[in-house]
């Protein structure tokens, strides 16, 4: 790394994933002289994406992870797309070790683009279902903010991402900007009809999905094509057939000439001057050197991913905050919450013999939340979204040795019949327990206190499970799905990927951290708009919500450059 | 690539006619738990072939010897490395004991009739057993994910690039 020849900035950015990147964009096509921190390596489009254009035959163990491997890392190997192709996105238990009072598997990737590089791509948007929840179900605090605050910024999120999905028309999952859907398949279909003839507050819908389908002129601005069906998005796509903010939103931003991306960068703390009453900057360590450095800013934007954001706050100590940087409240590293993914129905399907799917597609079908809408039903609140997935795959028969096993692997092949499994993607509540906090009498490699992670279940995450095998189970037998197996995979939380809160959002200065811009209440030029601000959790796949926020959050800062808020660097 | 992969095809289809693997000054592929000598890769080069001879026209990526110990060494369990090695000892030394010479040194059909026979005995010991199941599934993992194999027996496309989601069988 070159010596620091600039150390003030108008803004700097913690964390260059999902919401970060989206910040750093925003401000340097404004022209605001921008430092976006990351605590990995670098990653860029195309030339760090190694296995990309990999043959499944040109991996050494077919895709497997090497039993050594898999015995160091037993977190991260939980993690289904923690694979040959794409371990290296990955980051190994060793590297940055945590306490667990609870078992909770934190996935994590720790690179320029984050886990945009290896996300499932699944983008729905909230409705005012979500965002009123906590005030009709008596959980957590208000939402500051309702759905019409953010609407335009999920449009101007989605046009930009590319969204591919259809026109669904539900009041629970509002529609968004489109591109062309692929088709369901013939299962799904059934299954889709199936649901209609015997629901009609139950829908089956097409996952909305993050891939380019319609070259628009914006896409096309961004160098990307149309997605390939490919099927492998975790290396990385050559086509940026898929969003993530390598191919994007961080190259956009470097064009500019205003972005300093500064890889290898872990954050410390942020700095209180309890003169100015203002944070003035980050404290950083170079995770190559170990050099501490210094950089100031106007304002600064944390976006390191929820459980490195809480304690990125945890850490930033001062006269004015003993107990973390804004932390008035006393709801620091409090009330996190993460989707619970633990359940999952298998069952065969006999019908539809004639037919099979044919190409790659990206997603597969979505059931949205249909439990406690208008009003609460059953013995548990809030509800589950459900995932659904339909295969048919050749036999293959293997029977023999020697030249008969030669001969029966060559011989044609008839289609096995139909698999079809559904996911509970269910909502947690954020319960006071569930808690972030640093373990100060142990430090990692930095000198920086380990976080100390506490979360669990409660009894309403089993209610909520039980009622997916018995609701599922009876949606499958209407629609002839034979052969049921209800599995709970006891799986602990984090493998959800999920993990939301702990610096939330709320009107009341007294009982949450962030106002309705994601300015911290007490520390107005800090903003904090990844997982980590989440008031509750919903059952929606996160990514958009944050992406947004962190847009409208941005464009709130920069109004702020405009009226005299804060002062830029370089005055022109 | 693909010339290299030729070369070695034909190689180890020489090997198998009489020359055999890491037989001239070759140097001995090296694991990290399995214990095996210059002559045990022989006669498990001879024993692979016998599971399943791989046809003229399919160029696998790696020899299946190669694949097969790899796979076992990288990506088995400690003990089940050990069964593995105890069963793939007790097959060559139970095969030299019934006939004359090592397992390599037979006729291709000896080599396929112990096979038989070990396969189909009731009181076989489970580490051969373990012995011969685990390197058939990784020789018929090789031959499934092979270019040839997915491409003429699955249609298996890299970026195909639409899908298709009713079409007729």
């Amino acid at each position: 790394m070159p010596q620091e020849t600039n150390t003030t900035y108008d803004a700097i950015v913690i964390g260059a994933g999902m919401s970060g990147a989206w910040a750093a964009k925003e401000f340097a096509t404004k022209g605001l002289k921008t430092l976006l921190l990351e605590r990995g390596p670098d990653v860029k489009h195309m030339v760090d994406y190694p296995t990309t254009g990999m043959q499944p035959w040109e991996f050494k163990h077919r895709g497997q992870i090497p039993e050594s491997i898999r015995a160091a890392n037993p977190i991260v190997s939980r993690c289904y797309a923690f694979r040959e192709d794409a371990a290296h996105f990955f980051v190994k238990d060793q590297e940055h070790p945590y306490e667990q009072v609870k078992p909770f598997d934190w996935i994590r990737g720790y690179q320029v683009g984050g886990k945009s590089l290896m996300w499932a791509r699944q983008v729905q948007r909230w409705s005012d279902y979500d965002f009123e929840g906590p005030k009709r179900d008596g959980f957590a605090v208000d939402w500051p903010i309702r759905y019409k605050d953010i609407e335009d910024w999920y449009s101007y999120v989605e046009r930009y991402i590319g969204v591919s999905g259809n026109y669904d028309g539900l009041k629970t999952l509002p529609d968004g900007v489109f591109q062309p859907a692929w088709d369901l398949n013939c299962v799904e279909e059934h299954f889709q009809a199936a649901i209609a003839e015997n629901y009609e507050d139950r829908h089956f819908i097409y996952g909305r999905v993050a891939h380019v389908t319609e070259l628009t002129e914006e896409i096309k601005a961004q160098g990307r094509t149309l997605c390939q069906g490919r099927n492998i998005c975790q290396r990385g796509c050559p086509y940026g057939g898929y969003f993530n903010v390598n191919s994007t939103l961080i190259p956009q931003a470097q064009n500019t000439g205003n972005l300093t991306l500064r890889p290898h960068s872990v954050v410390e703390r942020i700095i209180y001057d309890d003169e100015q009453g203002k944070a003035v900057g980050v404290q950083v360590i170079d995770a190559q050197t170990k050099e501490v450095l210094t950089f100031s800013a106007e304002v600064i934007f944390v976006n390191a991913a929820t459980i490195n954001s809480n304690c990125i706050l945890l850490n930033s100590t001062s006269e004015r905050f003993p107990n973390g940087l804004g932390n008035d409240s006393g709801t620091l590293g409090k009330y996190l919450g993460f989707h619970n993914y633990r359940g999952r129905i298998q069952a065969t399907h006999d019908g539809h013999q004639d037919v099979v799917y044919k190409g790659g597609r990206p997603t597969a079908g979505y059931i949205p939340r249909f439990r406690n809408i208008d009003q609460q039903e059953v013995d548990f609140i809030r509800g589950y979204a459900v995932a659904f997935y339909s295969s048919r795959s050749r036999n293959i028969d293997s029977a023999g040795f020697g030249q008969e096993l030669q001969e029966n692997l060559l011989s044609p092949k008839s289609y096995g019949a139909w698999s079809v499994s559904c996911l509970i993607l269910g909502e947690t509540i954020p319960q006071v327990s569930n808690q972030i906090s640093l373990d100060r009498s142990t430090l990692d490699e930095f000198g920086i206190p380990k976080p100390k992670i506490d979360i669990s279940y409660t009894e309403n995450d089993e209610k909520m499970l039980e009622d997916f095998f018995t609701e599922l189970s009876i949606m499958f037998e209407q629609a002839g799905f034979k052969d049921l197996k209800r599995i709970d995979t006891k799986q602990a939380p984090g493998l959800d990927i999920h993990e939301m809160g702990g610096i939330r959002m709320g009107k009341d200065p007294q009982s949450s951290m962030l106002n309705k811009w994601n300015q911290l209440h007490a520390c107005p030029n800090v903003y904090v708009s990844d997982g980590s601000c989440m008031t509750s959790i919903s059952t929606q796949n996160p990514s958009l919500t944050f992406m947004a926020l962190t847009a409208r959050a941005a464009h709130h800062a920069m109004e702020g450059f405009d009226d005299g808020r804060y002062q830029r660097v370089d005055k022109e | 690539m693909q010339r290299r992969q030729a070369l070695k095809k034909i190689a180890w289809g020489v090997a198998l006619t009489g020359i055999l693997p890491y037989c001239s000054g070759e140097p001995l592929p090296v694991f990290k738990n399995l214990e095996i000598s210059r002559n045990s890769l022989r006669n498990m080069d001879a024993f692979l072939g016998r599971l399943l001879p791989v046809p003229e026209a399919y160029v696998l990526p790696e020899a299946s010897l190669d694949f097969v110990l790899y796979m076992v060494d990288d990506c088995y369990k400690k003990e089940d490395i050990q069964i593995f090695q105890t069963g793939m000892d007790a097959f060559f030394t139970t095969a030299q004991n019934k006939k004359t010479g090592d397992f390599h040194s037979w006729s291709v059909e000896k080599q396929s009739a112990e096979l038989q026979d070990l396969i189909s005995k009731q009181d076989t010991p489970e580490a051969i057993l373990f012995f011969i199941n685990s390197s058939k599934n990784l020789l018929v993992r090789q031959f499934t994910s092979s270019e040839r194999f997915m491409k003429d027996e699955l249609s298996f496309e890299f970026a195909p690039g639409y899908y298709n989601g009713c079409a007729p069988i």
